[in-house]
């Protein structure tokens, strides 16, 4: 977790790089933000395996992914694609409540931060 | 009405004369390369008498434009033998438009090579030179003192100071401008426009501007009207307004190492374990900790205010906090982890003259040729200091990554232009690699910055990875990053108008109502693209060519991890980037 994600978590005591598991089938990157309590609109893009994509991309087992806020600066934003995966999920996804605890299985570990 | 300050070190004579008519809608580094491709003969030797050195506030310095305090300087480069336009902030530039000042023009050399000279300017416009022989040699820091001494104590002014660095010749010498705060710590960084400064017994430049009003708007209520959406944009956008007020540039370092383009080792890796040690997140708890300041702007009229001062573990003064290109230069690219080995290497540079970039990416390649360590900050602080104080390597350092690469025999020389790569890989940002190549400035990450929807004409398709469409953005984004150099906006302004239309409109309703010119958005890109004429003409005469337009060949072969991926862009679309310029020189009416 950069930026703000990483401020947010250091002031409540969280690691800003955890291990977590996720079901055999594979999740999405906005799923796991969810269970990790963060906060959907601080979240412009989401590297996956040292590529950005949007929220909405798929992980499964051994991917390493990384939450990304808004405020980067340069044209990197631009280039690496943050503010291309920005502005698709503000047309897609209006952010969604926090769901429960239930429904996931437990499976293969991955790295992320 | 505009003026040029005109001293000529030769015989020490000072002129004042009216900006061109045909000038009149230049400042910043249009007029610095207007002047210099002008002025100096393509082949002229940088540290001869026939080289000049340009200071040039932009075209809106000293409006109360936000953010609009940016200073130009332009000459040949003693580093990379095209000219050259090395951007600072500081107090400098706001204070030279307050004054009516166009630009200040240093022609000729002194006769005494021991000699030193400050030249005063004070706020009812008198200059004045005066002979400085006993700060020869001394650091930027001490020079700033003594000149503290010698101003009244209610005095407004800047400072213009050159170090050690600079007065010995160095190529990777540059030129300090004083912050908020009067420390000499804003730095026109690179291109060796240090050794300029030393070429022409210069050491010193004071402008006070006590006392003194914004120049006249044409339209003072528009004006105003401007300048609070500009503001406001600058406030809310999240880049300008929170990222970099909360972590300053160094929150690239995270996720550049991420996206397996920031280059470690002397480029041989594209992410670095100490990334998270060294990056703004970490940089900024460190900092206060030891009850140091967050966020500061490097000059007044600042509303991002990116910066802040890094303090030593007792919670003293050391230096800006690094920005993200030194954390690369000394962190990453040297495989060192440790900030407080990275702020006292910032410092040295800071005192002694020395481009942070350039000297860090030296620094990996004296690493990469085994002399001393990656990884080892007090070998690196001490191959540093060497460069003055005696020892190893000693002067060849302060040159740059060329000289040290060939005097060591490094094969990996990552410059183009004979100036070192900034911090971004171009295998994994394939982009940035077309700036790199093609801008006249040599190696250059803030050539191509300026990002905006008017600009974007490959509707944010583009794949960092892949060379399609990066030639034809590039080309946009420098003509745009030339056009906001002129007007003196910091390009940190850049951020707000990708998401926020009303900011760029601003921009050119801030132009218009202060200067009572037109300036829609084509003649906001016409004014980056006449600078840009003048510079690539300057270069085209100075005999670089198409093969000058080129990464290093290294970049076309090692695959670079995490991605294992090379540079792709073709030589062809390289060679287009600047196809724009005949047709635009001739409409000029120079060829």
């Amino acid at each position: 977790m950069f930026g703000f994600l990483h401020s947010a978590r250091t002031e409540a005591g969280l690691p800003t790089t955890v291990e977590i598991e996720v079901p055999e089938e594979g999740t999405t990157a906005r799923q796991i933000a969810l269970d990790l309590g963060l906060d959907l609109d601080m979240i412009e893009g989401v590297f996956v395996n040292r590529t950005v994509y949007d929220v909405e991309h798929p992980v499964v087992g051994g991917d390493r992914i990384a939450f990304v806020p808004p405020g980067t600066p340069g044209p990197h934003r631009f280039y690496l694609g943050l503010y291309r995966a920005g502005q698709t999920q503000s047309e897609t996804s209006p952010r969604a409540d926090r769901p429960g605890q239930d429904g996931l299985d437990e499976s293969s570990d991955q790295p992320e931060d | 009405m505009r003026h040029i300050l005109r001293v000529d070190m030769s015989d020490l004579s000072i002129t004042k004369e009216d900006l061109p008519a045909k000038w009149e809608r230049y400042g910043g580094r249009a007029l610095t390369s207007a002047l210099v491709f002008s002025e100096v003969p393509p082949d002229a030797d940088p540290l001869g008498p026939d080289n000049v050195l340009v200071f040039a506030p932009g075209l809106l310095g000293g409006t109360n434009t936000p953010n609009g305090g940016r200073l130009s300087v332009g000459a040949k480069s003693p580093l990379t033998g095209t000219i050259k336009e090395s951007n600072a902030g500081g107090q400098a530039a706001n204070a030279l438009g307050r004054l009516g000042i166009a630009a200040i023009v240093f022609t000729g050399k002194p006769a005494d090579p021991s000699a030193r000279y400050m030249l005063t300017v004070e706020a009812d416009g008198e200059a004045s030179v005066s002979r400085v022989d006993e700060w020869a040699g001394a650091g930027n820091y001490a020079v700033s003192d003594a000149i503290k001494g010698m101003r009244p104590d209610d005095d407004r002014y800047s400072t213009i100071t050159n170090g050690p660095a600079g007065e010995a010749g160095l190529k990777a010498s540059g030129i300090a401008v004083s912050d908020v705060k009067g420390y000499p710590n804003r730095f026109a960084g690179r291109g060796g426009m240090g050794a300029v400064m030393g070429s022409k017994g210069l050491k010193a430049i004071v402008i006070s501007d006590k006392g003194l009003k914004t120049p006249e708007h044409a339209d003072k209520e528009a004006f105003s009207a401007a300048i609070k959406i500009f503001s406001n944009a600058l406030r809310e956008h999240a880049v300008s307004g929170q990222g970099l007020p909360t972590y300053g540039t160094n929150v690239l370092t995270n996720i550049l190492s991420e996206a397996g383009g920031l280059p470690t080792r002397n480029f041989s890796e594209g992410s670095f374990e100490g990334a998270e040690a060294t990056g703004g997140e970490t940089q900024r708890e460190i900092i206060l900790e030891r009850g140091g300041d967050v966020s500061h702007g490097c000059h007044s009229g600042c509303v991002i205010q990116c910066s802040r001062y890094w303090v030593d573990k007792d919670g003293h003064y050391k230096t800006k906090g690094p920005e993200y290109e030194t954390v690369w230069s000394f962190g990453a690219d040297c495989g060192i982890s440790d900030l407080d080995d990275i702020a006292e290497l910032d410092r040295t540079c800071g005192d002694f003259g020395l481009d942070t970039i350039e000297m860090g990416a030296t620094m990996a390649v004296y690493m990469d040729s085994g002399a001393i360590a990656f990884g080892d900050g007090k070998a690196a602080l001490a191959a540093l200091k060497s460069v003055f104080e005696g020892g190893e390597p000693g002067k060849v350092l302060g040159d740059g990554a060329e000289a040290t690469g060939k005097a060591f025999g490094v094969s990996r020389i990552p410059v183009v232009k004979h100036q070192a790569l900034p911090a971004y890989d171009p295998r994994a940002v394939q982009g940035i690699g077309v700036t790199y190549a093609t801008s006249t400035m040599g190696a250059d990450h803030t050539a191509g910055y300026t990002v905006a929807t008017e600009i974007l004409k490959v509707g944010g398709d583009l794949d960092p990875l892949k060379p399609e469409g990066q030639a034809e953005l590039s080309r946009n984004l420098q003509i745009a990053t030339a056009m906001l150099d002129s007007l003196g906006l910091c390009i940190f302004v850049a951020f707000p108008v990708l998401d926020i239309p009303e900011a760029f409109t601003a921009i050119h309703e801030m132009a218009e109502a202060h200067t009572g010119q037109k300036w829609d958005v084509d003649a906001l890109m016409q004014l980056g693209k006449e600078t840009l004429v003048y510079e690539k003409l300057f270069n085209d005469r100075a005999g670089f060519g198409p093969a000058d337009d080129r990464l290093p060949e290294f970049f076309k072969t090692d695959e670079l991890p995490p991605h294992n991926i090379t540079f792709q862009v073709s030589d062809a679309d390289l060679d287009s980037v600047y196809d724009f310029v005949p047709e635009v020189a001739k409409e000029m009416g120079i060829q």
